[in-house]
Protein backbone atom coordinates (compact mmCIF):
# COMPACT_ATOMS: atom_id res chain seq x y z
CA UNK A 1 0.00 0.00 0.00
CA UNK A 2 1.41 3.64 -0.73
CA UNK A 3 1.66 5.90 1.59
CA UNK A 4 -0.79 8.60 1.15
CA UNK A 5 0.63 12.35 1.29
CA UNK A 6 -1.83 15.11 2.30
CA UNK A 7 -2.21 18.14 0.60
CA UNK A 8 -3.15 20.07 3.82
CA UNK A 9 -1.10 21.60 6.48
CA UNK A 10 -1.40 20.81 9.92
CA UNK A 11 -3.50 24.13 10.45
CA UNK A 12 -5.57 22.66 7.57
CA UNK A 13 -5.85 19.18 9.23
CA UNK A 14 -7.04 20.59 12.62
CA UNK A 15 -9.94 22.67 10.43
CA UNK A 16 -10.73 19.63 8.39
CA UNK A 17 -11.06 17.61 11.42
CA UNK A 18 -13.32 19.80 13.00
CA UNK A 19 -15.71 19.89 9.85
CA UNK A 20 -15.91 16.55 9.64
CA UNK A 21 -16.38 16.19 13.28
CA UNK A 22 -19.21 19.34 13.25
CA UNK A 23 -20.95 16.85 10.12
CA UNK A 24 -20.83 13.96 12.21
CA UNK A 25 -22.60 15.91 14.98
CA UNK A 26 -25.22 18.02 12.82
CA UNK A 27 -26.08 14.30 11.10
CA UNK A 28 -27.18 13.30 14.80
CA UNK A 29 -28.29 16.28 16.64
CA UNK A 30 -30.45 17.94 13.85
CA UNK A 31 -31.86 15.12 11.81
CA UNK A 32 -35.26 16.03 13.05
CA UNK A 33 -34.93 19.54 11.62
CA UNK A 34 -33.13 17.68 8.38
CA UNK A 35 -35.88 15.39 7.97
CA UNK A 36 -38.33 18.11 8.05
CA UNK A 37 -36.20 19.79 5.49
CA UNK A 38 -36.19 16.87 3.24
CA UNK A 39 -39.89 16.99 3.41
CA UNK A 40 -39.86 20.85 2.46
CA UNK A 41 -37.46 20.06 -0.36
CA UNK A 42 -38.67 16.30 -1.88
CA UNK A 43 -42.04 18.64 -1.88
CA UNK A 44 -41.79 21.74 -3.64
CA UNK A 45 -38.15 21.56 -5.09
CA UNK A 46 -36.62 23.69 -3.39
CA UNK A 47 -35.42 25.10 0.23
CA UNK A 48 -33.26 27.78 1.64
CA UNK A 49 -32.12 29.19 5.05
CA UNK A 50 -29.81 31.06 6.56
CA UNK A 51 -26.72 29.88 7.93
CA UNK A 52 -24.08 32.20 9.82
CA UNK A 53 -22.59 34.46 7.28
CA UNK A 54 -23.87 32.37 4.42
CA UNK A 55 -27.11 32.28 2.65
CA UNK A 56 -28.26 28.49 1.35
CA UNK A 57 -29.85 27.40 -0.84
CA UNK A 58 -31.03 24.21 -1.17
CA UNK A 59 -32.64 22.73 -4.74
CA UNK A 60 -33.16 19.71 -7.05
CA UNK A 61 -31.42 19.76 -10.68
CA UNK A 62 -32.35 17.00 -13.04
CA UNK A 63 -31.38 13.66 -11.10
CA UNK A 64 -29.27 15.80 -8.43
CA UNK A 65 -29.87 18.06 -4.98
CA UNK A 66 -27.10 20.80 -5.38
CA UNK A 67 -26.73 23.77 -2.70
CA UNK A 68 -25.03 26.86 -2.96
CA UNK A 69 -23.76 28.71 0.11
CA UNK A 70 -23.58 32.41 -1.04
CA UNK A 71 -22.15 34.33 1.35
CA UNK A 72 -23.22 38.17 2.62
CA UNK A 73 -20.05 39.64 1.79
CA UNK A 74 -19.05 39.82 -1.97
CA UNK A 75 -15.15 39.41 -1.02
CA UNK A 76 -15.72 36.17 1.13
CA UNK A 77 -15.69 32.38 -1.03
CA UNK A 78 -18.99 31.26 -2.22
CA UNK A 79 -19.55 27.00 -2.21
CA UNK A 80 -21.71 24.51 -3.79
CA UNK A 81 -22.02 20.70 -3.93
CA UNK A 82 -24.21 18.01 -5.71
CA UNK A 83 -24.91 14.80 -4.82
CA UNK A 84 -27.04 11.93 -7.01
CA UNK A 85 -30.92 11.65 -6.58
CA UNK A 86 -30.89 8.17 -5.00
CA UNK A 87 -34.36 6.22 -6.36
CA UNK A 88 -36.04 5.41 -2.92
CA UNK A 89 -37.26 7.49 -0.80
CA UNK A 90 -35.46 6.04 2.51
CA UNK A 91 -32.51 6.87 0.68
CA UNK A 92 -33.69 10.09 -0.22
CA UNK A 93 -33.89 11.32 3.48
CA UNK A 94 -30.99 10.00 4.76
CA UNK A 95 -28.77 11.42 1.29
CA UNK A 96 -30.23 14.66 2.32
CA UNK A 97 -29.36 14.56 6.30
CA UNK A 98 -25.27 13.92 4.82
CA UNK A 99 -25.88 16.84 2.35
CA UNK A 100 -28.10 19.58 5.04
CA UNK A 101 -24.67 18.75 7.37
CA UNK A 102 -22.24 19.17 4.85
CA UNK A 103 -23.63 22.33 3.58
CA UNK A 104 -23.45 23.73 7.14
CA UNK A 105 -20.46 22.00 8.99
CA UNK A 106 -18.55 24.74 8.26
CA UNK A 107 -15.59 25.17 5.47
CA UNK A 108 -11.84 24.15 4.96
CA UNK A 109 -9.57 27.34 3.45
CA UNK B 1 -10.92 -17.16 -13.52
CA UNK B 2 -10.23 -14.89 -10.58
CA UNK B 3 -7.18 -13.83 -13.26
CA UNK B 4 -9.61 -13.00 -15.68
CA UNK B 5 -11.76 -10.66 -13.63
CA UNK B 6 -9.06 -8.89 -12.08
CA UNK B 7 -7.94 -7.84 -15.83
CA UNK B 8 -11.26 -7.44 -16.86
CA UNK B 9 -11.67 -4.69 -13.49
CA UNK B 10 -8.57 -2.97 -14.13
CA UNK B 11 -9.18 -2.76 -18.14
CA UNK B 12 -12.29 -0.80 -17.22
CA UNK B 13 -10.07 1.37 -14.68
CA UNK B 14 -7.65 2.18 -17.25
CA UNK B 15 -10.47 3.06 -19.69
CA UNK B 16 -12.51 5.30 -17.41
CA UNK B 17 -9.00 7.54 -17.27
CA UNK B 18 -8.31 7.57 -20.20
CA UNK B 19 -11.86 8.95 -21.13
CA UNK B 20 -11.91 11.15 -18.60
CA UNK B 21 -8.63 12.54 -19.06
CA UNK B 22 -8.24 15.26 -21.88
CA UNK B 23 -5.84 17.35 -22.99
CA UNK B 24 -4.00 18.36 -19.93
CA UNK B 25 -2.33 15.03 -18.35
CA UNK B 26 -2.77 13.78 -14.99
CA UNK B 27 0.43 15.81 -13.92
CA UNK B 28 -1.57 18.88 -15.37
CA UNK B 29 1.60 21.30 -16.22
CA UNK B 30 1.76 21.85 -20.05
CA UNK B 31 4.45 23.92 -21.72
CA UNK B 32 1.44 26.08 -22.58
CA UNK B 33 -0.89 26.85 -19.27
CA UNK B 34 0.08 28.99 -16.89
CA UNK B 35 -1.87 26.62 -14.09
CA UNK B 36 -1.65 23.51 -12.90
CA UNK B 37 -4.05 21.80 -10.90
CA UNK B 38 -3.14 18.52 -8.20
CA UNK B 39 -5.82 16.00 -6.81
CA UNK B 40 -4.94 13.78 -4.07
CA UNK B 41 -5.67 9.92 -4.12
CA UNK B 42 -8.96 9.14 -2.55
CA UNK B 43 -8.47 8.34 0.99
CA UNK B 44 -9.78 7.72 4.23
CA UNK B 45 -9.73 10.74 6.91
CA UNK B 46 -7.68 9.11 9.26
CA UNK B 47 -8.70 11.96 12.04
CA UNK B 48 -12.55 11.40 12.40
CA UNK B 49 -12.31 8.19 12.26
CA UNK B 50 -10.27 8.21 15.16
CA UNK B 51 -12.50 11.09 16.93
CA UNK B 52 -16.07 9.91 16.02
CA UNK B 53 -15.32 5.82 14.57
CA UNK B 54 -16.79 6.97 11.78
CA UNK B 55 -15.16 6.59 7.93
CA UNK B 56 -15.49 9.22 5.08
CA UNK B 57 -13.70 8.83 1.70
CA UNK B 58 -12.40 12.10 0.64
CA UNK B 59 -10.66 13.83 -2.03
CA UNK B 60 -8.46 17.08 -1.99
CA UNK B 61 -7.49 19.23 -4.93
CA UNK B 62 -5.37 22.96 -5.52
CA UNK B 63 -4.72 24.85 -8.81
CA UNK B 64 -2.35 26.95 -8.49
CA UNK B 65 -0.94 29.73 -11.56
CA UNK B 66 2.22 31.60 -12.11
CA UNK B 67 0.36 34.73 -13.17
CA UNK B 68 -2.14 36.78 -11.53
CA UNK B 69 -6.12 35.17 -11.89
CA UNK B 70 -9.41 36.39 -10.30
CA UNK B 71 -13.00 34.92 -10.17
CA UNK B 72 -11.29 31.33 -9.72
CA UNK B 73 -13.56 28.73 -9.42
CA UNK B 74 -12.41 24.97 -8.51
CA UNK B 75 -14.09 22.38 -9.05
CA UNK B 76 -13.57 18.63 -7.38
CA UNK B 77 -14.98 15.75 -8.05
CA UNK B 78 -15.27 11.98 -6.00
CA UNK B 79 -16.06 8.86 -8.30
CA UNK B 80 -16.24 5.15 -7.54
CA UNK B 81 -14.85 2.90 -9.93
CA UNK B 82 -17.68 0.26 -10.48
CA UNK B 83 -17.82 -3.11 -12.49
CA UNK B 84 -19.67 -2.00 -15.34
CA UNK B 85 -18.82 1.99 -15.18
CA UNK B 86 -18.02 4.61 -12.76
CA UNK B 87 -20.21 6.27 -10.55
CA UNK B 88 -20.52 10.08 -9.71
CA UNK B 89 -20.76 10.71 -5.99
CA UNK B 90 -20.51 13.99 -4.95
CA UNK B 91 -19.01 17.46 -6.45
CA UNK B 92 -17.81 20.09 -4.26
CA UNK B 93 -17.07 23.91 -6.14
CA UNK B 94 -15.57 26.90 -4.30
CA UNK B 95 -15.28 30.25 -5.79
CA UNK B 96 -12.96 32.98 -5.04
CA UNK B 97 -13.93 36.01 -6.24
CA UNK B 98 -10.70 38.07 -5.96
CA UNK B 99 -7.54 38.43 -7.33
CA UNK B 100 -5.15 35.33 -6.71
CA UNK B 101 -1.50 36.23 -6.97
CA UNK B 102 0.96 34.38 -8.13
CA UNK B 103 2.12 30.70 -7.12
CA UNK B 104 -0.77 31.29 -4.44
CA UNK B 105 -2.86 28.15 -4.15
CA UNK B 106 -6.81 27.88 -4.84
CA UNK B 107 -7.60 25.21 -2.55
CA UNK B 108 -10.58 22.80 -2.11
CA UNK B 109 -10.64 20.22 0.58
CA UNK B 110 -13.98 19.58 1.43
CA UNK B 111 -15.11 16.86 -0.93
CA UNK B 112 -16.11 13.67 0.87
CA UNK B 113 -18.28 11.37 1.43
CA UNK B 114 -18.95 8.93 4.94
CA UNK B 115 -18.64 5.59 4.41
CA UNK B 116 -22.26 3.17 4.96
CA UNK B 117 -19.67 -0.38 5.50
CA UNK B 118 -15.66 -1.52 4.77
CA UNK B 119 -16.40 -2.75 1.58
CA UNK B 120 -12.92 -2.55 -0.31
CA UNK B 121 -13.60 -0.06 -2.90
CA UNK B 122 -12.07 2.01 -5.49
CA UNK B 123 -12.33 5.56 -5.88
CA UNK B 124 -11.01 8.73 -7.85
CA UNK B 125 -11.37 12.24 -7.40
CA UNK B 126 -10.96 14.50 -11.12
CA UNK B 127 -10.79 18.50 -10.80
CA UNK B 128 -11.24 21.44 -13.25
CA UNK B 129 -11.29 25.07 -12.96
CA UNK B 130 -12.08 28.17 -14.64
CA UNK B 131 -10.25 31.81 -14.28
CA UNK B 132 -10.31 35.15 -15.77
CA UNK B 133 -6.65 35.98 -16.87
CA UNK B 134 -5.03 38.37 -18.94
CA UNK B 135 -9.07 39.88 -19.95
CA UNK B 136 -10.52 36.40 -20.47
CA UNK B 137 -11.46 33.20 -19.07
CA UNK B 138 -9.21 30.43 -19.06
CA UNK B 139 -10.42 26.67 -18.30
CA UNK B 140 -8.24 24.00 -17.11
CA UNK B 141 -9.16 20.45 -17.81
CA UNK B 142 -9.97 17.44 -16.00
CA UNK B 143 -7.30 16.35 -13.97
CA UNK B 144 -7.47 12.76 -12.35
CA UNK B 145 -5.79 11.52 -9.16
CA UNK B 146 -2.78 9.57 -9.81
CA UNK B 147 -3.12 6.57 -8.35
CA UNK B 148 -6.48 4.39 -7.66
CA UNK B 149 -6.01 2.65 -4.19
CA UNK B 150 -8.63 0.38 -2.40
CA UNK B 151 -10.03 1.70 0.68
CA UNK B 152 -12.19 -0.21 2.77
CA UNK B 153 -15.32 2.49 2.26
CA UNK B 154 -18.41 1.18 1.08
CA UNK B 155 -20.68 3.81 -0.23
Amino acid sequence: MDSFESFLTPEQLIRESEVLSECCRLMLEERLRYENQAEILLETGSFSRVNGDYSLKYKMKDDRFVWHAKPFSPNENSYSSEVPIPEAMVDKIETLIEFFAQSEAGFIS
Amino acid sequence: MRKFKLVTVFTIIAISIAMFTGPVNSSATTAKSPCRIEVSIAHISKDILAKTGRRAVKVDAFSKCNVTQSKVTLTVELWKVGEIGNHFLTLRVKRSPGITMPGRHVENFATFVFCKDRILTNYFGVAYSKAFIAGKWQFAHHVLSRKIIPIHCGT
